[in-house]
């Protein structure tokens, strides 16, 4: 039995439904039944990639428009009226159980960032175990600051720190394969990501590539493993082809690459701070 | 359920600290001017915007009550405000060309020689136009969904609005964006070209 023709605006309901997983079984069935909503899915999704083209903040405004804020809450019956300020303090471990992927990453990136530092000043420091251990705590210690205070805990300044450092040992790292292969680069338009990511995945699934854990060497996993791990959903059942970091238009964001059976690269961009999506469209 | 991850820094905003106000507002800056960026379609208007959206969260603060997710409630505050905005604007002429510090049309000028890097200020400029042309209470819906990625629900909450009249407004707003950034762009249910007459579809002029 065939459903009978929709209305036009029930069709688009029903197609703008699908698109956004807000259909029912039902719904879905019909949908995947009906070449011309299938159609009309595919033209909504363009629709909605329009929508997501990346907004760009001018960094003096955002710092401006905060600032005013601030001293908005300091007037009387703001929040800060009474004057009072603290440090932002350590949450409660019951909140805050683990820090979000994304710290984790850049906790591991700040880490091997000081590892690539010291190695080469304990060369120079000769063979005292002493000076040696000493720097070895440093090192662990450094690792432990980020890693149990988790991202959140960081207050704004930190975070800024802790952004440049993991910078610095993705791009400098270039004898760690997992920051290597997660750092694309620093683009000026989409169209260059694009392009790198496409070779990026093009190199990684040729057959002598090696497997890994994050996608960016070419594995099919099916989750993020990345910075946006949990916070960008993406469609049942596809494979993970690139889980990276760049730069695009001077702004850090994520860059994945995944593919449904059957269909082709999907590219996804989403902003690090927040995995804010700003781009879905085919790769 | 998982903890919100902004609800110690509300706590803590609402306690007097500054820097977890600071830190709150700073994560929440950024989607804020998406979303003003987009209702409002011009940089001007959308940092005028931004900056009520913020000031309204900040003096809202302490009258969240936490029934629902922070960030849900930063979204309803601030489409308000920046509606809030627009109206106050509305006899402004509407947006065209960027405006001299628009970091989304000026930016860095585009390689004449680059076809793409051309074609994508022209997109931005034209997203910017066709969403302007949407009723308010399509373009916000639609931005909400598509920009900052809300579920029908939780769009429903910003908007004070039955989920059902979320998904038809949803829709609805991008099936004229569709129309608006593709004229030649129809549903192929409003056309059935007959096997003797292949006469072109009419203009759609629905609103």
């Amino acid at each position: 039995m065939t459903d009978a023709p929709l209305p036009p605006d029930a069709a688009d309901e029903l197609a703008s439904a699908y698109l956004d997983g807000e259909a029912d079984a039902a719904e879905r069935a019909r949908v995947e039944a009906d070449p011309d909503l299938q159609a009309r899915v595919e033209v909504l999704a363009r629709v909605r990639a329009a929508v997501q083209r990346p907004v760009l903040v001018d960094p003096a405004r955002r710092e401006a428009a905060l600032t005013a804020a601030l001293d908005a809450a300091t007037r009387p019956g703001g929040v800060l009226a009474g004057g009072r300020e603290r440090t932002v303090v350590a949450l409660a471990p019951g909140r805050w159980s683990a820090p979000s992927p994304r710290w984790r990453y850049l906790a591991v990136a700040a880490a091997v960032a000081v590892a690539a530092l010291a190695v080469p000043l304990l060369s120079q420091l000769g063979d005292s175990d002493d000076e040696a251990d000493t720097a070895s705590v440093a090192l662990d210690d450094q690792a432990e600051t980020f890693g149990s205070a988790g991202g959140e805990a960081l207050d704004a300044t930190e975070r800024e720190e802790a952004a440049p450092a993991a910078d610095d040992a993705a791009g400098g790292a270039a004898s760690s394969p997992a920051f290597a292969a997660g750092e694309l680069g620093a683009f000026d338009d989409l169209d260059g990501l694009a392009g790198a990511a496409r070779e990026r995945v093009d190199a990684s699934t040729a057959p002598t590539t090696t497997t890994g854990a994050t996608g960016a060497e070419g594995v099919t996993s099916t989750t993020l493993a990345g910075p946006c791990a949990g916070q960008l959903d993406l469609p049942a059942g596809t494979d993970v082809l690139l889980d990276a970091t760049a730069t695009l238009e001077g702004e850090p964001v994520v860059v994945v690459v995944h593919r449904a059976p059957g269909a082709d690269p999907q590219l996804v961009v989403a902003r690090l701070d927040g995995c804010l999506r700003v781009v879905d469209q085919p790769l | 359920m998982a903890a919100d991850p902004d609800d110690a820094l509300v706590a803590a905003a609402r306690d007097g600290d500054r820097a977890a106000l600071d830190a709150l507002l700073r994560r929440h800056h950024d989607r804020v001017h998406a979303l003003c960026r987009r209702l409002a379609g011009n940089e001007a208007d959308a940092l005028d915007a931004t900056q009520e959206a913020l000031i309204a969260i900040v003096r809202g603060l302490p009258r969240f009550d936490g029934r629902s997710r922070f960030s849900t409630w930063v979204h309803r505050v601030a489409t308000n405000a920046c509606l809030d905005e627009l109206r106050r604007r509305s006899r402004r002429p509407a947006p065209g060309l960027p405006e001299e510090r628009d970091p989304e049309g000026a930016g860095p000028l585009p390689d004449p020689r680059s076809a793409a890097a051309t074609e994508a200020v022209v997109d931005r400029l034209q997203i910017d136009a066709a969403l302007a042309r949407l009723a308010p209470e399509f373009r916000a819906a639609v931005v909400l969904r598509d920009l900052c990625e809300l579920d029908y629900a939780e769009i429903a909450e910003v908007l004070d609005l039955p989920p059902g009249t979320v998904r038809s407004r949803i829709a609805r707003g991008r099936a004229q964006l569709a129309r608006l950034l593709d004229p030649g762009n129809h549903n192929p249910r409003r056309r059935r070209p007959t096997t003797t007459s292949p006469e072109p579809p009419a203009p759609d002029t629905a609103p």
